[in-house]
């Protein structure tokens, strides 16, 4: 599997990262983007089967990254790993597609319960 | 949606969000201060980490700063942990203090401005030692919150900074989509 992960905080793309690898979700390419504008473009080279993004980031923001996805026609699997998980976000979030809201600070047991339906290990 | 700035009745889960966010990102237990306790005394020479965040509600121009410290000592084991490095440089030590910074505001968020559908968070800034500015916050404004706890014998703090003047912060994008579709 290709996954993108974006994030402004290069320490917590890496954090992402480990956290697949403890929740046995590892083991797989893993493409990094600083931003959504980034990501958006790593997405059309790569056509990734999962996307892991920040919401608040400079350039275009997460749920913008979304958006403008759902707004091509690309359904590719979206989920957010931000800090703010509050109702009203998650509500924006699934209304815009995505897969669901892992809050920050989070474990790997929230991964597995949000990922393990589409990422195999 | 207004703040009440008057935080005495979130204080336990303010201790509570300080000690879940040092926990998950250094993987370590916070015992949190009493109000008034002095914590373990930096060392002389440390340099401490500061990271600055605002909250703003545009509905009613709501403005509250959100930011954490901690020394410099704790800072440099921060970015070993999230960097799995044992010599984390200086740019290692500032994104880790302001992802420390951008958890702990979204959460403050999520606990003070939950319902409101137009609170916006700034990104982090975040500031090492002799290049730690002072918040710019009005003589008027209501007094700060602050809450802090011990964690690998180091005092880390969170203070809420009502009406902290947030211009020069850096802010996410507010584009449409449709906006964003049509560029190349």
């Amino acid at each position: 599997m290709k996954i993108v992960v974006a994030d402004d905080s290069r320490a917590m793309r890496m954090i992402v990262v480990r956290t697949l690898r403890q929740a046995g979700l590892g083991g797989h390419e893993v493409l990094e983007a600083e931003n959504g504008r980034e990501a958006l473009e790593l997405v059309g080279e790569h056509r990734p089967d999962l996307i892991l993004s920040d919401w608040n980031m400079p350039e275009m923001t997460g749920i913008q990254f979304l958006q403008t996805l759902r707004a091509r026609g690309d359904a590719t699997p979206f989920c957010f790993v931000t800090s703010e998980g509050s109702e009203e976000m998650r509500e924006q979030a699934a209304a815009a597609g995505a897969l669901g809201v892992i809050a920050k600070p989070f474990t790997a047991d929230s991964f597995s319960d949000v990922l393990s339906s589409v990422v195999t290990s | 949606m207004t703040v009440p700035y008057e935080f005495d009745e979130v204080r336990e889960d303010l201790d509570k969000l300080l000690g879940d966010v040092l926990r998950s990102v250094l993987g370590e237990e916070a015992e949190p201060l009493p109000e008034g306790v002095d914590g373990p005394p930096a060392a002389d020479d440390d340099r401490p980490a500061v990271s600055v965040l605002a909250i703003v509600d545009d509905a009613d121009g709501t403005r509250l700063g959100v930011r954490v410290r901690v020394t410099g000592r704790l800072a440099h084991l921060l970015a070993a942990r999230m960097f799995a490095t044992e010599q984390p440089d200086g740019e290692d030590l500032l994104d880790a203090v302001g992802e420390l910074g951008n958890i702990a505001g979204g959460n403050v968020k999520a606990l003070l401005f939950g319902s409101s559908g137009t609170a916006r968070l700034s990104l982090p800034s975040a500031a090492l030692g002799g290049a730690i500015v002072a918040a710019a916050v009005p003589d008027e404004a209501p007094a700060p919150a602050v809450v802090r706890a011990v964690v690998l014998g180091d005092v880390a703090e969170l203070t809420l900074l009502p009406q902290m003047a947030a211009d020069d912060l850096v802010w996410p994008p507010v584009v449409r989509p449709e906006v964003l579709e049509a560029q190349p």
